[in-house]
C-alpha cells in the first residue's frame, strides 16, 4: 500500500509536535464532551421522570383527579359498585421529606393491594426460601396496614431496617411511622427507589386525608366505558388520559431541556471551530512537506487521504476521550439538572444517571464528522495545489483574496437568512438553532473582510503618528492583514467563543435583573406570612386585623392562593386578593383597559388576568383575540369547565403551569374558597429602622401564633410560616443562580476552548514563520524586537476578535433572550447589555491571545538564523 | 369439604394476592406454599373462633358473614336451559377470608381485616365455551362485604342478595367484562333462585366434622334444588333460562392435614325418571397417594323433602375416563360411576363438555356434569382440586 509511508510520515511529524497533537485531540474531545454531557443530563431527566412518575402510572390508561388534588373515596366505590369497573385503583400519593434519609424527598404512596393487579408491578424481595427474615413480610404488612414498605437499598442508605421508626415530614407536619418490610429495589423495582409504599388505609391516616384520596387510576377498554365514567363524575373532578397528563407534567421542564440543547449546540459549534482551526494549521504547517511529497510523485488523492487519515485517527482518539470526559461531566450535570427540575417543575423522587449507547455513539460520530468535515477544506487545499506553489505559503494568501468577495457575500447572505428565521414567528426551536449556526457561520465568513477593513483603517488613521513606538504595532497589524488566511481563522474562532461568552453573560444578567425587578414588584413585602400546613392553608381570619393594628405596619396585601390542575398547563396557582400592592408589567391588556384600576373593576365583573406562562400554555396570544378584543380561556372549576374572559396578560416568573388572578367572588363561586392563605406585610421606616421594625413585626406575629396554638394544640389550626421579604428574595435568587449553574459552567468551558484554540493557532502561526522571522533577525532585528512583534500580533488579533465579538455577542444574546427563551419558556424580559461585560470580553480576548503568544514569542526570539534561511 | 375448601381458599388467596401485589412471575411453588403457610399459620391467629358445637346455627343471623372465623363462602352452582333446550351451567362463589383475627385499628374507612373474592363461570354447552372471571376486594368502603338481614354478599357489582321481603328468594347478578388480552367476551347472569326444599344442616346438625381433632370441623348448611329463573347473556346475546341450583354456606377456622392432596365434590339433581327431584351431594377427600382419607361426606334430599346424611361408607365413586388440560397440563377424571347401594342408586356421570377448568395461578376444575341412570337422567356440578 503506497499510502502507508505517507501516513507514517504525517504521524511522525505529529509525534514531533506532541503538544499540538494533544491540543487537536483535546479540541475534539471538548466538543464531544459537551454534547455527550448535555445529552446524558437530558436523557437522565427523562428517565428519572419515567421512574418517578410514569412508571407508577404506567398501565393506567386514565386517571381521575380533582381540582384540589384530592378525590372523594366514595367515587371509587361508585365506579366499582355502579359501573362494575374493577380495573380501577385508589391511590394516595404525596411527597414527603424523610429526615432519617438525609432529608430526601420521597413519594408516600398508598395503594390498595387488592386493586393493584392491573396497574403496578411491585416485586417483593424474595430470598431463596421465600421471604427472608430481615426484610419482613411485605404482604402481611400490606394486608394489615401496620407499617410502611420501602426499598432495601433505600433503607440501607439510612441504616434503617424492619421495625425502625421513620419520620415523614410534609406541609409543616411530622408523623412517625414504622418500617414494616423491605422491598427489593434497584433493577427489580427501579421506580420504588423513590417511593415509600403503604396500604392505602395507613397512608390516608398518616396524611390526615379524612375520606379523600389523591386520585383513581383506571384501565378503560372502550370509549363507551370512558363515556360512562365521565357521566358519573361530579363537577370539580376530571378524567384524563394518563399519557396526556404525564406529558403535560413532563412538558413543563421540556423548555428547560431545550435551552440545554441550545447550549450543547453552542459547545459543539465551538468544538468544530477549534477542530477546524487546529486541523487547518496542522495542514498549513506541513505545506512544505506535502510539496516535497507531491514533487516526489505522490498524487493529490494520496495527499488528501493522508491528511484525512491522520485527522481521522485523532478524531477517534479525541472522540473517545471526549466521551469519557462527557460521561464524567454529564454525571455531575445530572445532579444539578435534576435538582433544578425538582425545584422548579416537578419533584423527581428517583434520580438516575442514564447513559445509553446511542448517546455515546452520537458523541463519537459528532466528533469524527466535525473533525473530518472541518479538515475537508484544508485537505483539499493541500491536495489541489501544484508542487511548486505548495511550497510557497503566499500561494494560499493569493487564493484567499480571490475567495474574499465570495466569502463576504456568503457571510452577508447567511446573516440575512438568520434574521429572516428569527423574525418568523412560526419558526421551530430547531430552526432557531439553525439560525444561530448561520449567524456564527456568517460572522466567520465576514471576518477576513472586516479584519482587512479595520486594520487598513487603523493603519490609515494612525499613519500620522509615525515614530518608533508605532513601528511594532503597525507592523503587527500589517502582518495580521498579510497572512489573513490563517489569522482570520484564529480571529474568527476567538470571536465566536467570545461572543458566546457575551451572549450567555448578557442573557443570564438580563434574566437575573428582571427577576430582581419582579421580586421587588410582586413579592416586595417586608414580611410574608403563610400557613405551614398545606392541607389546610387557611389562615386565622382575625390575624389580618391583628397585624393591621400593629404600629409598625404600613400596609398588608392579603391573598387567597389555591392550586388547581389544568389539562393544558399542569399545576396552576389561582390567586384572589383582599388587597394587592404588587406592580404588574403587562405584556397584553384588553382594549379599554388603561389603568390598573380598570383591571380591578373587570375582575369584579368576573374577568381574569393570567401570567405569560399560563397564556402560552393555553395558547392565549394577543393574536387570538376576537374582533372586539376578547380573549377567552376555559378552566376546570368545581362547576365543571367554565370559560373566562381575559383582561390582561402580565409578566411573571412563577414556576409551573402559571398563574391566574381572579376576584374574591369568582374564587368563591368557582373554586369554593373564601379565605386568606398568604399575606405580605409592608412596614414603616427605612434601612436599619425598617430592619428592626421587620424583626418586631415577625416577633409579634410569632407571639400571636403561639398564643393561639399553645393551649390545646387543636389539630387543623394553622401554624404559621413567617419569613422576611429579604430572606425570600435571597432564596429566590439562590434558586435562580443554581439553575444557571450550567450556564456558568459553559462560560468556563468557553474560556478553556478559547485558550486552547489560540495557543494552538498562535504556535502554528509562529512556527510557520520561522523563515520570515529568520530574515528579520538576519536584517538586524533583536530577539527582543522579534518577541515584541509576535506579542503585538497576538494582541492585535485578540483585540480584533474581541471587537468583532461585540456585535455578534449582542446579537446572540438578543436571540437567546427574545427567541430561544421566549420560544421555550414563554418568558419575556428586557435585555440589559452591560458595558462591563463588553469591556471584559475585549480585554479577555486580547489578554488570552497575548498570554497564548508568550511561549511562541520566546521561541521566535530564539530562531536559528542560519537554519531558518537555509530553505531559501 | 370444609378442610379441603379451606385449602383451596388459602391457595387462592395466596395466588390472587400474589397476582394482586405482583410478587413477580413465574411464581415459585415454594413461595406460594410459604404464603399459604403464613396465612394459615397458627401464630397470632389464636383469637379466631372455632366450629365446635352441633346445632349452633341460627337464622337469620347465620345467613350473613362470621368474621371471627377465618374462612367462609357462599357457593352457587346450577344447570339451566332455554325454552329451546339449550344448556348453560353457572357457578358464582363469594369467598370471605379474614386476614387477621384482631379487629383492624385506625380511623381510615379503608381499614378492614376482611378480604372478599369471587369466582364466576358460565358453561355454554352448545358453543363448547367455558367462560370464567374473578374479582377480589378488601371488605371495606362498601366495595365488598356480606350481611345477614336482608341477606346480601357482593363484590363490586357482582352480588347475591335476598329479594325484598322474600326470605326464600335470592337474586344473583354478575357481569364479566370482555377482556382484550384473553379475547374473552362479555358474559353475565341475572337469576332469581327460589327455595323449593328444606335446608340441609350438613353433618351433625350443621357441624360438619372433617377430621379427628375436636376443632377439625365447620358450620355447614345447604339449600338443595333451588329453582332458577332468569337470563344468561353471552357476547351480547341474552337467553331466558330456567333450571335448578345447589347452594352451600360454610364457615370455619380449621387447618388442613398435611397428607391431603385434593378432593372430588359432586352435587347433582335427577330430573327425569321415577327419582326426579332427588338432590345428591357426595365428596371424597384424597390423600397424596390418591386414596380416600375416610372423611368423605354427603347428603341426599328427596322430592318430598326428606333428608339423609351420608358418610363415606354410604357411597363409592370409580373413575372411568380422564382428560388432560392443554392449559395446565393436569390430568383430571372425566367420567365416573357413583353408587349408593343402600339407596338403590347407580349413575354414570360425565362433564357436559371438556375444559371447564379455572386456569390461572391455581388451576382447579369446576364444571357442569350430566347424569345417566338406567331409569333416569340428571344434571349437576363437579369440583376437583389437587390434580
Amino acid at each position: 500500500m503506497r499510502l502507508s509511508p505517507l501516513i507514517r510520515t504525517c504521524f511522525r511529524s505529529s509525534k514531533a509536535q506532541l503538544l499540538r497533537t494533544f491540543l487537536l485531540i483535546f479540541g475534539i474531545a471538548l466538543g464531544v464532551a459537551g454534547v455527550v454531557a448535555i445529552d446524558i443530563a437530558k436523557i437522565s431527566v427523562s428517565k428519572s421522570f419515567e421512574l418517578s412518575t410514569a412508571a407508577l402510572t404506567k398501565r393506567a390508561t386514565h386517571q381521575i383527579t380533582g381540582a384540589d388534588f384530592t378525590v372523594p373515596q366514595s367515587l371509587f366505590v361508585r365506579l366499582r359498585t355502579h359501573l362494575g369497573l374493577h380495573k380501577t385503583a385508589p391511590v394516595i400519593a404525596r411527597e414527603v421529606l424523610v429526615p432519617e434519609l438525609d432529608g430526601r424527598t420521597l413519594t408516600l404512596m398508598g395503594i390498595d393491594p387488592f386493586s393493584e393487579s392491573h396497574f403496578r408491578d411491585i416485586r417483593f424481595r424474595t430470598g431463596t426460601n421465600g421471604i427472608s427474615q430481615d426484610s419482613g413480610d411485605p404482604r402481611t404488612v400490606m394486608t394489615r396496614g401496620d407499617g410502611v414498605i420501602l426499598s432495601g437499598s433505600l433503607a440501607a442508605s439510612g441504616e434503617l431496617g424492619v421495625d425502625s421508626a421513620l419520620t415523614l415530614t410534609f406541609g409543616g407536619r411530622e408523623v412517625t411511622t414504622r418500617i414494616g418490610a423491605l422491598l427489593a429495589g434497584g433493577d427489580k423495582n427501579p421506580a420504588f427507589d423513590g417511593v415509600i409504599l403503604a396500604d392505602i388505609a395507613l397512608a390516608q391516616e398518616i396524611l390526615g386525608m379524612g375520606n379523600r384520596i389523591s386520585r383513581i387510576d383506571l384501565v378503560l377498554d372502550s370509549d363507551a366505558e370512558t363515556a360512562r365514567v365521565r357521566e358519573l363524575l361530579p363537577p370539580g373532578l376530571t378524567l384524563t388520559k394518563t399519557e396526556d397528563r404525564n406529558q403535560t407534567i413532563r412538558s413543563l421542564s421540556r423548555s428547560f431541556e431545550t435551552s440545554l440543547t441550545a447550549f450543547s449546540m453552542l459547545v459543539l459549534f465551538m468544538g468544530i471551530f477549534l477542530i477546524y482551526n487546529t486541523v487547518s494549521f496542522s495542514v498549513a504547517r506541513r505545506r512544505g512537506l506535502n510539496g516535497t511529497l507531491r514533487a516526489l510523485g505522490a498524487t493529490r488523492q494520496e495527499i488528501f487521504l493522508s491528511v484525512q487519515a491522520e485527522v481521522l485517527v485523532y478524531a477517534l482518539a479525541g472522540s473517545a476521550l471526549g466521551v469519557g470526559l462527557g460521561i464524567l461531566l454529564g454525571t455531575g450535570a445530572v445532579r444539578a439538572v435534576i435538582a433544578t427540575v425538582s425545584d422548579m417543575y416537578y419533584t423527581l423522587t428517583v434520580s438516575r444517571t442514564h447513559i445509553t449507547f446511542a448517546i455515546l455513539l452520537k458523541g463519537v460520530l459528532v466528533g469524527i464528522l466535525a473533525a473530518v468535515g472541518s479538515s475537508l477544506m484544508p485537505a483539499v487545499n493541500a491536495a489541489n495545489t501544484r508542487p511548486v506553489t505548495l511550497m510557497q505559503r503566499s500561494a494560499s494568501e493569493s487564493r484567499l483574496s480571490v475567495y474574499l468577495p465570495g466569502l463576504t457575500t456568503g457571510g452577508v447572505l447567511a446573516i440575512a437568512a438568520a434574521l429572516i428565521i428569527f423574525n418568523w414567528p412560526g419558526a421551530s426551536v430547531n430552526l432557531v438553532f439553525a439560525g444561530v449556526f448561520l449567524i456564527f457561520t456568517g460572522g466567520s465568513f465576514l471576518t477576513p473582510a472586516l479584519v482587512a477593513l479595520i486594520t487598513r483603517g487603523a493603519d490609515a488613521a494612525t499613519v500620522k503618528f509615525s515614530g518608533r513606538h508605532r513601528l511594532m504595532p503597525a507592523m503587527a497589524m500589517r502582518n495580521v492583514r498579510r497572512s489573513l488566511s490563517r489569522t482570520s481563522v484564529l480571529i474568527a474562532s476567538l470571536m465566536v467563543v467570545v461572543s458566546v461568552y457575551i451572549g450567555i453573560d448578557t442573557m443570564t444578567r438580563s434574566f437575573r435583573l428582571s427577576i430582581v425587578h419582579w421580586v421587588d414588584g410582586h413579592i416586595g413585602g417586608d414580611v410574608h406570612v403563610a400557613s405551614l400546613d398545606d392541607l389546610n392553608r387557611s389562615l386565622d381570619k382575625t390575624l389580618l386585623d391583628k397585624i393591621l393594628a400593629m404600629p409598625d405596619v404600613r400596609a398588608v396585601s392579603a391573598y387567597n392562593i389555591h392550586r388547581a390542575f389544568s389539562e393544558a398547563s399542569g399545576e396552576v396557582h389561582i390567586f384572589s386578593y383582599l388587597r394587592d400592592l404588587s406592580k404588574k408589567e403587562w405584556t397584553w391588556r384588553s382594549p379599554g383597559v388603561k389603568r390598573d384600576g380598570d383591571v380591578d373593576r373587570l375582575l369584579e365583573d368576573g374577568w381574569i388576568i393570567v401570567s405569560e406562562i399560563f397564556a402560552r400554555q393555553n395558547g392565549l396570544m394577543p393574536e387570538s383575540q376576537d374582533a372586539s378584543g376578547g380573549l377567552f380561556v376555559a378552566m376546570d372549576t368545581l362547576r365543571g369547565p367554565e370559560t373566562f374572559r381575559v383582561a390582561g396578560i402580565f409578566r411573571d416568573f412563577f414556576m409551573g403551569g402559571g398563574r391566574v388572578v381572579v376576584s374574591r367572588e369568582t374564587m368563591k363561586t368557582f373554586w369554593g374558597h373564601d379565605d386568606i392563605t398568604a399575606m405580605q406585610i409592608f412596614v414603616h421606616g427605612e434601612a436599619d429602622a425598617k430592619k428592626s421594625a421587620v424583626q418586631r413585626v415577625m416577633g409579634k406575629i410569632r407571639g400571636i401564633d403561639r398564643n393561639d396554638n399553645a393551649p390545646d394544640e387543636t389539630p387543623g389550626s394553622a401554624l404559621l410560616k413567617i419569613r422576611s421579604g429579604l430572606d425570600i428574595k435571597q432564596s429566590i435568587l439562590a434558586a435562580f443562580d443554581k439553575t444557571f449553574l450550567i450556564t456558568s459552567a459553559l462560560q468556563v468551558l468557553t474560556a478553556i476552548v478559547a485558550l486552547t484554540g489560540i495557543i494552538n493557532s498562535v504556535m502554528a502561526l509562529i512556527l510557520e514563520r520561522a523563515r520570515e522571522l529568520g530574515i528579520l533577525r538576519a536584517c538586524g532585528a533583536l530577539p527582543s524586537q522579534v518577541r515584541t512583534l509576535v506579542l503585538w500580533e497576538c494582541a492585535v488579533s485578540g483585540f480584533l476578535a474581541g471587537l468583532l465579538a461585540l456585535p455578534l455577542g449582542a446579537f446572540l444574546s438578543w436571540v437567546l433572550v427574545h427567541v430561544v427563551n421566549f420560544r421555550s419558556f414563554g418568558w419575556t424580559y428586557d435585555m440589559h447589555l452591560s458595558g462591563a461585560t463588553m469591556i471584559q470580553a475585549v480585554a479577555f480576548s486580547g489578554t488570552a491571545a497575548l498570554l497564548a503568544g508568550i511561549a511562541p514569542a520566546f521561541r521566535a526570539g530564539r530562531v536559528d538564523i542560519v537554519k531558518a534561511l537555509r530553505t531559501e | 369439604m370444609m378442610r379441603i375448601k379451606t385449602k383451596l381458599l388459602l391457595l387462592l388467596t395466596a395466588c390472587l394476592m400474589l397476582a394482586g401485589i405482583g410478587c413477580g412471575a413465574p411464581p415459585a411453588t415454594e413461595e406460594t406454599v410459604n404464603i399459604a403457610a403464613a396465612l394459615s399459620s397458627e401464630t397470632g391467629d389464636d383469637c379466631y373462633a372455632q366450629a365446635r358445637l352441633p346445632g349452633a346455627i341460627r337464622f337469620p343471623e347465620d345467613y350473613g358473614p362470621h368474621k371471627r372465623f377465618k374462612t367462609e363462602w357462599w357457593y352457587y352452582t346450577g344447570n339451566l336451559k332455554t325454552r329451546e333446550g339449550r344448556h348453560f351451567g353457572f357457578q358464582l362463589t363469594f369467598f370471605r377470608q379474614a386476614l387477621d383475627c384482631r379487629v383492624a385499628q385506625g380511623e381510615s374507612a379503608f381499614r378492614t381485616n376482611q378480604l372478599y373474592f369471587a369466582h364466576f363461570a358460565v358453561t355454554d354447552t352448545q358453543n363448547k365455551q367455558f367462560l370464567s372471571a374473578q374479582r377480589m376486594n378488601r371488605g371495606s368502603l362498601g366495595i365488598a362485604g356480606a350481611q345477614a338481614l336482608p341477606f346480601k354478599t357482593w363484590i363490586d357489582d357482582w352480588q347475591a342478595a335476598q329479594v325484598e321481603r322474600e326470605e326464600g328468594a335470592l337474586r344473583l347478578t354478575a357481569r364479566a367484562r370482555s377482556q382484550k388480552q384473553t379475547g374473552s367476551p362479555e358474559f353475565s347472569v341475572s337469576l332469581t333462585l327460589t327455595r323449593e326444599k328444606p335446608m340441609i344442616l350438613q353433618g351433625d346438625r350443621g357441624l360438619s366434622r372433617k377430621g379427628p381433632g375436636p376443632a377439625d370441623a365447620s358450620h355447614y348448611y345447604s339449600f338443595p334444588g333451588m329453582s332458577v329463573r332468569g337470563t344468561v347473556t353471552v357476547k351480547g346475546e341474552s337467553a331466558d333460562v330456567t333450571g335448578h341450583a345447589w347452594f352451600d354456606h360454610e364457615w370455619s377456622t380449621s387447618a388442613l392435614g398435611a397428607d391431603v392432596a385434593g378432593w372430588d365434590w359432586f352435587a347433582l339433581r335427577i330430573n327425569e325418571g321415577p327419582k326426579t327431584g332427588t338432590d345428591l351431594m357426595v365428596c371424597l377427600v384424597r390423600r397424596s397417594d390418591g386414596t380416600p382419607n375416610g372423611y368423605g361426606f354427603g347428603s341426599l334430599s328427596r322430592l318430598d323433602g326428606s333428608i339423609a346424611i351420608l358418610s363415606e361408607s354410604d357411597f363409592a365413586i370409580t373413575v372411568n375416563r380422564t382428560w388432560t388440560s392443554p392449559d395446565s397440563g393436569r390430568t383430571y377424571p372425566a367420567g365416573w360411576t357413583i353408587r349408593l347401594t343402600t339407596y338403590g342408586l347407580e349413575m354414570k356421570v360425565s362433564p357436559v363438555m371438556e375444559g371447564q377448568e379455572h386456569t390461572g395461578m391455581f388451576p382447579y376444575y369446576e364444571g357442569a356434569i350430566q347424569v345417566e341412570m338406567s331409569d333416569g337422567r340428571g344434571r349437576g356440578y363437579v369440583e376437583m382440586t389437587g390434580y
